[in-house]
């Protein structure tokens, strides 16, 4: 996935949104919602909705699904292999005896936590490197440029799977699997965060507000934090949701081709699915499409939310709302 | 006298704010003759560039129009949309602050004219298309050995002369300047400004000269225009209006104005008003040395020799009507 | 014939009366120009681009020195290597004695303090997420010079009212889009006053503000000045400005000073020849009194490539003889004639030379197609059309050699800022300081 996105920077998205008496709003994403209209903010609600259903389902996972992720009998009593869904076990049983409707439930967890994780690991390596590297310049820049396009230029899922197989050798706890997934995520999306907080620190370094923090004597490091981490940060946001369905995807992917978390140690779609790849043929259904319907619904409510976040943020996709003016009656001054 | 060739009465362009419809041009009445250059002087947010998008039907989206603009006889604002895109460009000629956004980086200048052309005189041929271009290019000093260069290849000051030469090209009728010079260092401007003259004598186009400089209006213009919070408060030849200023803001502005021969600071206290609400009557009231009672009441109608609307001009107020304005003190800081 | 000038001490007019605060000397600044994309792959440069060349200034404490030019003229680098904003390439800046040349900026950081800078633009001046009272007392947060953030937002206040921002509590939250451009600048100012500094580089302050507010701001400075001894140098293009608000003024043209001298002198009676057409050029609000006629031809040249000799003899009405000419000055000289002729003898005559840079050698003006005795011809013709174009005066003979017309150009001579005798500017230009063997009698205007 290519993420196109120009550089913002504070002051052109001030100019961009009409700026004369504009309330910014204490809630958090309020601006966004407000500066959508009719299509463009369906998308943005019902893409958070869909993110905040999952989120309460992972949050509270364990009051939700009737058994855990791994049991294949309630006390004493085995559920059995492959039953249909039933009002027992809603989403039907898998081949090893385990309720499909929990695992989905746990499931959501798992990728909670693995995007979560992911996210943040990307955002606390990428954004510094990328600042440090645009400010200072010179031949670090060079290097740390050169290194983030190769990892660019790598099949993405199979750099993923390099790093699962080098750092996960050995490890089966739940927080092992999970933070090896985790950082196998990261390595793919750590150069985007770099590039765009790279680039856009470069036109910030050119900025004269930059120029007018050295004329007061600011070191280096306070005129990267104070300066110019403020104005480029901004992106980061949107590219963070983006990412993030993406991300879902590569865990899915990992956990498919069987490199991603331990079975035993946490519910991953992607395992699911692999699983019931072999049972479609015998004409089970239920144990493949639950997760599969899964995996496409978080998709396409974390995608809904960056693509609209994205076109409100991004003052080159936006078209504003504009109401026609009305004129009022004509008086001339010689009338009057 | 010739007939005018353009002939603007009570026009408004209003256009859409965050807090309502902005008054940019509110009831504004000029003519201009064949040959005549018209200075159209203020500050900046007084109207005068949305006056010019106005006038060539350039206006933002959401916008309304009301009024007549008569041009050679037309009325552009009744004409259907697409005969009114044939008459700009042709009939009347639009020159930019930065001529380097308005240029192809990937045209050669030849295809630039060849294009404009093409668009607008379809009955000739490339050979003559040539002809003309080249013509144009030579009335204004660029030389034919760079016919074929590209934007980038020329200095500001000729990418103006070769805006100019593009405009000319078309032999329009009339052309609107939009602060032609304000980019430019001072002798460019001044070869730029000689060359105004130049074409006068060549082609008498009428010229709009749309600027915040009084001196570029003292040095091109026969007649001026000063516009105040989206009215013509002022206008008449150039020279009355510099020697006698009628209106308080005219005579402000050409006081706190930095010439050569400036001894002594002045200033105009207070800051151009917000034009969603302008203040009532006589919008210039609130930071007027002389407002009267009757100022902010009633809108003051135009008054002789030169046009200005003040009713200090008027000889026939009643004692109560003419009795000074009690003011608040206006803060120092409260400026533009 | 006058003697040879004494070159290694600089001419009086450089040097500030009394006691100077800042003494520069000699000062280059070179930038590095990387052309293509090779030399950007391997972080090469492909040639300098000389900013500031061998300026020679001091300033003393409470005057404010114009830097007055055109764009591409030096005049900003200058005032940002005074600030240690740009690195010096060569030459020597002392303040109060202390060379900051080669300081490392560790070193430089609290010398910031004394000497700081107001920017062109006040909208991009202030980081757009810093509120004003934030921007102003980041500057004393980072100098320490308040303990608290009560004492410094106390120090904040007292600069922004100082400024004319008052009540302070009305502008101390704000953010810098909330401000009209005339506040910004205030804000802007008060970060420079707040740290108390000596000396202040003001970066054309009034250029993007309106008319109205630029007699206010400018006013503002000058009240500053008189209030807290600050001194300034004032940077501008704005020579009505200049010649309200500063004592002395040094005229800069491609990186170099040509003219200096105090104020009243310079305006009173400007005698390099780009001064004068600077004055003549400013569009002045009264009628009467309007732009020159004959203005310098052409636009400030590559400075990657300056001209020989004077750097502004291919513009300069003035020039003659020793002044640099060129056989590439021919092109100018041709571009000009064919803006003129008819037509069809440009689509001939245009045939004859190169176009580009391939146009001429060092010494000679290259035949394209047809024998160089047709270009000889044609540089005889339009000698002949226009005997009074100063690039004549400095061709000795032409003569066709090999595929190319050999042009004799009488010697270049560097011209130096020197002393005019009996007043207080120096001027460098030849027409006041003749070179040995030339004549100033034989240029279009005679020395004033």
């Amino acid at each position: 996935m290519s993420i196109n996105l120009p550089e913002l920077e504070g002051a052109e998205i001030g100019a961009a949104l009409p700026s004369t008496g504009r309330k910014h709003s204490r809630i958090p994403g309020m601006d966004a919602v407000r500066a959508t209209s009719g299509f463009q903010r369906g998308m943005l609600v019902a893409g958070t909705l869909i993110v905040l259903f999952f989120a309460v389902v992972a949050v509270f996972a364990s009051w939700i699904a009737p058994y855990g992720f791994n049991d294949d009998r309630d006390g004493t009593k085995v559920f059995g292999r492959l039953i249909a869904p039933s009002s027992e076990h809603w989403f039907g049983t898998t081949a090893g005896g385990e309720d499909v409707y929990s695992r989905v439930v746990f499931g959501a967890q798992t990728a909670l936590e693995v995007i979560l994780l992911a996210v943040a690991i990307s955002i606390v390596i990428g954004v510094p490197l990328g600042l440090i590297s645009g400010y200072i310049g010179g031949w670090l820049d060079r290097v740390l440029v050169l290194i983030t396009d190769a990892l660019f230029a790598f099949p993405s899922l199979l750099l993923a799977i390099i790093v699962n197989i080098a750092i996960a050798g050995g490890t089966n706890s739940k927080f092992g699997g999970i933070m090896a997934a985790a950082i196998s995520i990261t390595v793919v999306y750590v150069p985007q965060y770099f590039r765009v907080v790279r680039n856009a620190t470069v036109a910030a370094r050119e900025e004269p507000y930059v120029e007018a923090a050295r004329a007061i004597g600011a070191p280096a490091r306070v005129v990267m934090m104070r300066y110019i981490f403020g104005n480029v940060v901004q992106t980061v946001p949107v590219i963070a949701t983006l990412n993030a369905g993406d991300s879902i995807l590569t865990l899915a992917g990992l956990g498919f081709l069987g490199y991603g978390i331990e079975p035993s140690s946490g519910a991953e779609w992607g395992h699911d699915l692999s699983r019931a790849v072999g049972d479609t043929s015998a004409g089970i259904w239920w144990t493949g499409l639950y997760p599969g319907i899964a995996i496409v619904l978080i998709v396409v409510g974390v995608t809904l939310v960056g693509e609209s976040l994205n076109d409100v943020l991004n003052p080159l996709l936006r078209t504003p709302k504009v109401d026609q003016v009305k004129l009022s009656e004509f008086t001339s001054a010689a009338d009057s | 006298m010739t007939e005018p060739v353009l002939d603007v009465s009570d026009l408004r362009v209003w256009y859409a704010g965050p807090n309502g419809p902005v008054r940019a041009v509110d009831g504004v009445s000029f003519a201009l003759r064949p040959g005549e250059v018209l200075g159209l002087v203020g500050e900046s947010g007084c109207g005068k560039s949305t006056l010019g998008r106005g006038l060539m039907g350039l206006t933002p989206r959401g916008s309304a129009v009301d009024g007549t603009v008569s041009f050679d006889g037309q009325d552009l604002l009744s004409m259907p949309k697409r005969e009114r895109d044939r008459l700009r460009g042709a009939g009347m000629g639009l020159i930019f602050q930065e001529p380097m956004t308005r240029l192809d980086p990937l045209m050669r200048i030849s295809a630039h004219f060849d294009e404009a052309l093409k668009t607008h005189e379809k009955n000739l041929s490339k050979k003559e298309r040539e002809a003309r271009a080249l013509e144009a290019l030579r009335a204004l000093g660029i030389p034919p050995t760079r016919f074929r260069n590209y934007p980038h290849e020329f200095s500001g000051g000729m990418r103006q002369r070769i805006m100019i030469a593009l405009a000319l090209a078309l032999r329009p009728k009339f052309i609107i300047a939009d602060e032609p010079t304000t980019a430019l260092d001072v002798l460019v401007e001044a070869q730029i400004l000689n060359i105004l003259v130049e074409i006068r004598e060549r082609f008498s186009p009428a010229i709009l000269l749309i600027t915040h400089n009084l001196g570029i209006v003292a040095e091109a213009c026969d007649r001026v225009a000063v516009m105040y919070a989206g009215r013509i408060v002022e206008q008449g030849p150039v020279r009355d209006v510099f020697a006698a200023p009628a209106h308080p803001y005219t005579q402000a502005l050409l006081r706190s104005t930095i010439s050569l021969t400036t001894q002594e600071l002045h200033s105009i206290a207070g800051a151009p008003p917000d034009l969603v609400a302008p203040p009532t009557g006589c919008r210039f009231h609130p930071r007027c040395p002389s407002a009267m009672q009757i100022c902010p009441q009633v809108s003051p109608p135009k008054f002789g020799p030169h046009v200005a609307e003040c009713w200090l001009l008027d000889s026939s107020l009643s004692e109560s009507d003419a009795a000074p304005l009690d003011k608040q003190e206006v803060s120092v800081a409260d400026e533009a | 014939m006058p003697t040879k000038p004494d070159l290694s001490k600089p001419p009086p007019a450089t040097r500030a009366p009394g006691e100077p605060i800042v003494e520069i000397t000699d000062l280059n600044v070179y930038f590095a120009l990387r052309a293509n994309a090779t030399a950007r792959l391997l972080g090469r440069s492909s040639g300098t681009v000389r900013a500031v060349d061998g300026v020679t200034l001091s300033l003393a404490p409470g005057e404010v020195l114009g830097l007055v030019g055109e764009s591409g003229s030096g005049k900003s680098t200058l005032g940002r290597a005074l600030l240690g904003l740009v690195p010096a390439t060569s030459g020597s800046i002392r303040f109060h004695g202390k060379e900051l040349t080669g300081l490392p900026e560790s070193q430089l950081r609290p010398l910031r303090r004394q000497l700081q800078m107001v920017f062109q633009d006040p909208h991009a001046s202030l980081n757009p997420s810093m509120t004003v009272g934030r921007a102003i007392g980041d500057a004393l947060r980072i100098h320490k010079m308040y303990t608290t953030a009560e004492e410094r937002r106390a120090a904040v206040g007292v600069a922004l009212e100082r400024v004319g921002l008052a009540p302070a509590s009305r502008f101390i939250d704000k953010y810098p889009a909330e401000l009209s451009g005339g506040q910004k600048q205030r804000a802007v100012i008060a970060r420079a006053i707040v740290l108390e500094p000596e000396l202040v580089v003001a970066d054309e302050p009034i250029s993007m503000l309106d008319m109205s507010v630029r007699a206010k701001i400018l006013g503002l400075l000058d009240e500053l000045r008189r209030d807290l001894g600050l001194t300034y140098v004032y940077i501008t293009h704005d020579l009505a400005s200049a010649r309200f608000f500063c004592d002395r003024v040094a005229i800069m043209y491609l990186g170099k000073i040509v003219e200096i001298g105090p104020v009243g002198e310079i305006f009173e009676n400007p005698r390099h020849p780009y001064t004068k057409a600077l004055l003549g050029a400013v569009p002045d609000p009264d009628p009467s009194r309007t732009v020159a006629r004959d203005l310098p031809r052409g636009e400030i040249p590559d400075a990657a490539d300056p001209p020989l000799g004077c750097s502004f003899h291919p513009r300069c009405p003035a020039a003659f003889g020793p002044c640099g000419w060129e056989p590439r000055d021919v092109r100018m000289v041709l571009e000009q004639r064919w803006t003129i002729v008819p037509a069809d003898h440009y689509a001939r005559e245009a045939k004859l030379v190169h176009d580009g840079p391939r146009f001429a050698s060092e010494n000679a003006v290259d035949a394209a197609s047809g024998s160089p005795g047709e270009v000889l011809e044609l540089l005889e013709d339009e000698r002949a059309a226009r005997p009074a174009d100063p690039l004549w005066k400095g061709v000795a003979g032409m003569s066709v050699s090999g595929r190319a017309v050999l042009m004799d150009m009488k010697p270049a001579v560097e011209p130096h800022l020197q002393q005019v005798p009996g007043s207080d500017v120096a001027v460098s230009c030849h027409l006041y300081h003749p070179p040995t063997g030339s004549d100033p009698a034989e240029s279009n205007v005679a020395p004033t």
